[in-house]
This record gives C-alpha cells, structure tokens and sequence, in this order.
C-alpha cells in the first residue's frame, strides 16, 4: 500500500519513496511530466516505487478534479555532498546514478526544523526502516541510507548493510536476481531474525525473550550509526531520535541514552504522528494553490 | 622432538594472495627471535616484471629472480634454502585466513584438522588455497614435523550474536554460514597487547579503536579488554572501509541491480574486489601515496581521498560510540604507519570523542616502534605502530605444541 493523505484542500499527497535525482524538490504537482518521471522511478526501485505509481494512476482517474501531489522523500538529501553520497565505485559505474538518496527526509527536515537554535544535529527516524542522518543548518550532510532501502540499518524486513559479497553467494548458488531482491526486501530484517513481522514500535516495547536479538542489533548499529554521524558532522549540538507510537520511558530508548551519555550532547526524544510530519507540509501546499494553480 | 621443549626453530609462513612470506623463529624462555627471513614477490603473477624470492640471514641478504608460479612452488624454494643453509625447523606455523565456525583458536594440524581443511576454501577462495598448498607441500617435504594453524578470523571468534549477526533469512544464514567473521586478527592481537605495554596499563583495562590500513585490505575493529567487540570487515574481506581496488561497503541493492543487468557473478567480483576502491575513484592509482600526491590538482584524486578518510573517520566514530568512550586509537599495517596525513585527516573532527592529534609528533611518528601522537591532554592517546602478524604465529604455536604436550 502507497502512503496517501487527504488534505483539507482537497488536494491528495502521495509520499514518494525514492525519487533520486528525478525529483530534487520535496512537492511536486502530478502530470504528465511527473508521470514520466514516476514511471522512471519504479523501474529503477521496483519494490519500493510501483505501488505509489499504481495507486496514483487509479487515484487520478477516479478523482480528475482533484489536485494530486507527489511527496518525495529523498529530496532532502538530493544535495548531499559527494564524498558523502558517493560509492567506491569506478567512473562508469557511478555514472549509471550509483549513489547515497537517503530515506525518509520528511522526517528528517521536520525533525531539523524543532531545533532551530541547533547548527548540526544527528537525527534518528526509529520507524520501520530506522536510519539516521547528519544535519547542518537544516540541510542533510550525511546519512545511513543508500542507493536502495536495503542500506544502512536494518529495517522491519530489509536486511540493511550486508556483505556484497553475500548477494554473490547466493546468486552463484542458483538464486535469481528477482527472488534475492525479494528476499532482502520482503523476508529479512527483524523478520528475518525473529520469523515473523512486526512494527519496530511494538519490536522495540516488547520484552518477548525470542525477540531480544533483534532488539539487541538494532541498539547495536543504531549506536554506531549515531557515531558515525557525529564523526562526519565534527560533533553535534544535538541528537534528536524520532518516532511514532514509542513512549520515552521505553527501555530501548533509555539504553540507547546511556549509550550516548559519554559524549554529553542533548538528546532529545521526539515522539509524533506520521500523519502530522506530513500535513505540516500542507500550508507549502495551500500557499501553492493559491498562488499558482487553481 | 618433545612437545614440551620451549627451545626450538619456528618457521612460519605467512601467505599473500600474490606474495609468500616466511620467518624462521628460534624460540626459547625468554621469547622468540627471528634468524632469517624472506619474501617471494609476483608469485603466480605473469606481468612483465619478474617475479623474486629474497632472504635475509644473519647480516647477509639475498635477492634470486626466476618463474614462481604458485605458492607451492615458492614453498619449495624457501625449504630449499633453509636446508641448504642448514638451518634447523622443529616446527612450522601457517597463517590460515579464513577459519569459519569450526576454528576460533589456533590448532595443532591433525590428520582429521587437514582433511577439514578444504571445506574452508569457499570462505577464502585466494587465500585459503594458497595455504593448504603450503601445508602440503610442507608435509612432504618435512613428514612428521609438528605443523599449526593461526586464523585471521579466532580474534573475532567471541563477538556477540548481536554484532555478528546479518539480518537476513535464518535459512540462509544457517545453509550458507552467513555472519561476520571479520579478519586481520593477528594484526589486532599484535598491536593491541604492544599498545597495552607501550602504554604501561593492563590490557583488560582498556578500551581501543585499532585501524589495520593495509595496501592490500584494511579493517577497523572495536577492542575492549583485549577482545574484540565488533569490526569492519565481514563474512568475506570485502566488506567495511575503502580500500586500495575494493568498495568496502555497498548497498545491497546496487549488487542486486547489476545482476538484473546481467552482469555475472564473476565480473561482479572482479568488479568490487579488483576495480573498485582507490583504484576506481581515482581512476589512475590504487596506490594512496600517489593519489595524495595528485591530490592538489586532480578531482578524482580528490574525491577518492575525501572518500577514503571521511568513511575511515565515520567508522572509527561508531565504534567509539559503540564502546561508550575509548582510550586508544591505534594505527598500524603500511597505510597506517606511512601516511601522517591519512592519519590527521581520520582525526579531524573526532574532538568530541576526545581525539586530538598533536600535528607535529604525527609528522615524525617512527616507522620501527610505537610512537605516541596524541597532543598533551588528549583523553584518547593516538599511537602509530608497525605489526608483526609473523612473530604472533610463532607465539601461538609455541603455545599449541606447549599445550598439546601437556594437554
């Protein structure tokens, strides 16, 4: 299922996954351009885009008078700086568009904007595909995400940062390309580990001993993901962690504090609706009607 | 010869994936020292430069061109030389790459330890070969002789479940062995127990961050109390930092895409391991000290340096992290050693973790000893060290043969 919001204007949003260097901009007003462009992003990250451009498609004609927006949730980081963004790779390989997009900076930009007095700040997004970025004056510098949603930390089934040469592994030992995609999409991560799917917000407030490893590897790169971050930002002002439906007296969220306590940079715990992340976008969107399209 | 017998000749060999290093070890109470030492060099390597084998021996050396083919085959001419010079071996040790599960100490070669041996191939398909060619040669050559096994991968044997777990299908991760591994393990138990006396404190006491920055492989790993808690590298040594000609880490999804593209899997290999890394970025080098020297009026020289030491600095960062806090941050292997500016551009910005560089003391750090760079009152002391994996193989089966003897 597609992330959509209804706003009061009428107009739909729907949230865009990945959108890498097609859609630089956080909102963008579907048509036929777009469409195009969408098109192009679910053939490049089939298992994270076609359901946004399948549902947009239906939504558009069961709706045609309505406005339809595309939410992208990598344009916050689209100008990440290179050495960053890159990978390790040759010319010709980066040249095929091989580089870091980041994952959810909806999040990430409304986290930023609560801390405005903070120059740099480490945000952590604890939803289903957790990760953590770096922030300078509300731009994004670095982040745990990648290419695909299969970098950085594990996520409620994505397996995160593996081997490379595991995929070659399997591949050598007859798996096809489509059923390890699948797999690392679909079948890894905290279900991959305790055989069955279940949000990270209630992952993360259960005490079920068969779910402690999990519980365990996520503190575990969560801590070195926060690390990393601080490496590459020269410290923080902050560490801001995100979250929806996890309370702050939560067990995890006070290991993770004592983890960090060493370092004696504020962390504060932000605990918010998706929804009201996404709609606090809504008057960008208002401001648009008025001005331009109606 | 008795087991139990501290005093005897040691020769270990220590094989590259296109070198073959030995020393020969005279081991008594008081520890071990090398008599002679040399190095195959381009073994199996057709370039047009020859391939050579040297040694040195007791103030003299020797440097002797001609075809080496395979590490057999300069086994052979090593053997060949220490018995023409009647040097005495009561003991050979090899440096095993790549243990798995069933090795995580070191192991005296038992008739049933060398038949397992070629299971480990797929771990280490370069190395571990290379090295079971070795032990056979050795085999013949000297029957009956005590033999030994030191992994790169036991270091690392006692990491939790939590840091060397992938998350991925229990199926898969128990069919196919899938977890961290990690390597450079002789290198950490050096330079971590040298640390610990250069800096007169007890091992178990402290907290390091060591960097093994190798022009072949480099790792970082998270050391408390002389164990290790974490590092870069995984379940081949492909993964972690950047390195000389290999990625280091790459989502996963880039490899899966490549293979949609119809790639193979061994172009996607050659790719990764032998394309990629400084080599890749710079697009003319593999070799860093090259790349820092175009560094000021290329790009790509530019951009594969900031790359190199902005992920050597994020990972060492997470496992400060990690380990709450550390005492020690340790650079080591020939990267690490000879390169002050690697080194000062890894440390900027670690200031609030308690990093700080004294710039001038880096400048001068001494290729031979453990040299002390950190500024006065730093929090963390920054050291610069050489390694010695040859001289822990020879401690190790000291300690295996001494065991064995007395069970």
């Amino acid at each position: 299922m597609a992330e959509v919001y209804e706003l009061n204007n009428g107009a739909v949003v729907f949230i865009l996954p990945r959108g890498g260097e097609l859609f630089p901009q956080v909102l963008t007003r579907v048509d036929d351009n777009a469409l195009t462009r969408l098109e192009q992003c679910a053939k490049r990250w089939p298992l994270e885009n076609s359901e946004v451009l399948v549902e947009l498609k239906a939504s558009i004609d069961q709706n045609p008078g309505k406005a339809h927006w595309l939410a992208c949730d990598t344009a916050f980081f689209v100008n990440l700086p290179l050495a960053t963004s890159t990978y390790a790779l040759p010319g010709d390989m980066r040249a095929q568009g091989f580089r870091k997009f980041g994952v959810n900076g909806i999040h990430h930009q409304w986290a930023a904007e609560q801390f405005p007095a903070a120059e740099r700040i480490v945000s952590v997004c604890l939803n289903d595909a957790p990760n953590a970025a770096a922030i300078v004056n509300r731009e994004a510098v670095d982040t745990t995400g990648g290419y695909s949603l299969l970098d950085g930390l594990p996520g409620r089934s994505t397996c995160g940062s593996i081997d490379p040469s595991i995929i070659l592994v399997l591949a050598e030992a007859g798996y096809s390309a489509e059923k390890i995609e699948t797999a690392l999409h679909q079948e890894s991560g905290y279900q991959g580990l305790t055989g069955s799917s279940v949000p990270i917000n209630e992952l993360l407030s259960g005490s079920d001993p068969a779910t402690s490893l999990a519980r365990e590897i996520l503190l575990h790169e969560l801590v070195k993901a926060i690390g990393a971050m601080l490496a590459s930002l020269g410290g923080a002002e902050r560490i801001v962690i995100g979250s929806e439906g996890i309370e702050e007296n939560n067990k995890f969220i006070g290991s993770l504090r004592s983890h960090l306590a060493f370092t004696g940079i504020p962390v504060s715990f932000l605990n918010e609706e998706r929804e009201t992340i996404v709609r606090s976008i809504h008057k960008k969107i208002d401001i648009e009607l008025t001005n331009h399209v109606i | 010869m008795d087991y139990a017998d501290t005093n005897m000749n040691i020769l270990v060999f220590n094989c590259g994936s296109s070198s073959q290093n030995y020393k020969l070890y005279q081991a008594s109470e008081s520890g071990v020292e090398v008599l002679c030492k040399g190095k195959a060099h381009r073994v199996g390597v057709v370039s047009k430069e020859p391939s050579f084998i040297e040694h040195d021996w007791d103030g003299h050396s020797e440097r002797l061109e001609l075809p080496i083919p395979n590490h057999a085959v300069a086994a052979g001419l090593i053997l060949d030389f220490l018995q023409a010079k009647d040097f005495v071996i009561d003991a050979v040790g090899h440096r095993f790459v790549h243990g798995g599960s069933t090795y995580q100490r070191s192991t005296l070669i038992t008739p049933r330890v060398h038949a397992s041996l070629p299971s480990l191939n797929p771990l280490a398909p370069i190395h571990n070969p290379n090295s079971l060619s070795v032990i056979d040669v050795c085999r013949e050559r000297l029957p009956g002789l005590p033999e030994t096994l030191t992994f790169d991968t036991a270091f690392h044997a006692n990491m939790l479940e939590s840091a060397y777990t992938y998350a991925l299908p229990a199926e898969w991760r128990e069919r196919f062995g899938l977890r961290k591994y990690g390597f450079h393990g002789l290198s950490y138990q050096y330079v971590t127990r040298k640390a610990a006396d250069f800096l007169q404190r007890p091992l178990e006491s402290l907290r390091m961050v060591a960097c093994h920055l190798g022009t072949g492989g480099s790792s970082v790993a998270a050391i408390q109390g002389g164990k290790s808690v974490d590092t870069s590298m995984g379940y081949s040594p492909l993964p972690g930092l950047m390195m000389s000609t290999r990625s280091g880490d790459l989502d996963a999804g880039i490899v899966v895409e490549l293979l949609k593209q119809g790639m193979t899997c061994k172009a996607i290999s050659d790719l990764l391991n032998k394309r990629s890394g400084l080599l890749g970025v710079s697009g003319f080098s593999s070799d860093i000290r090259d790349i820092l020297a175009a560094a000021a009026k290329d790009e790509n020289a530019r951009l594969a340096i900031d790359l190199y030491t902005q992920r050597l600095r994020k990972t060492i960062g997470s496992f400060i992290t990690l380990l709450g806090g550390i005492d020690v941050l340790l650079f080591t292997d020939d990267i690490g050693l000879q390169n002050p500016s690697v080194r000062r551009l890894a440390c900027q910005g670690l200031g609030w973790a308690g990093v700080e560089l004294d710039e001038a003391k880096n400048e001068s750090a001494a290729l031979d000893g453990v040299s002390d760079v950190s500024r006065a009152g730093s929090a963390v002391r920054i050291l610069v060290l050489p390694t010695d994996e040859e001289r822990v193989i020879a401690e190790e089966t000291l300690r295996v043969l001494t065991e064995a003897a007395y069970g």
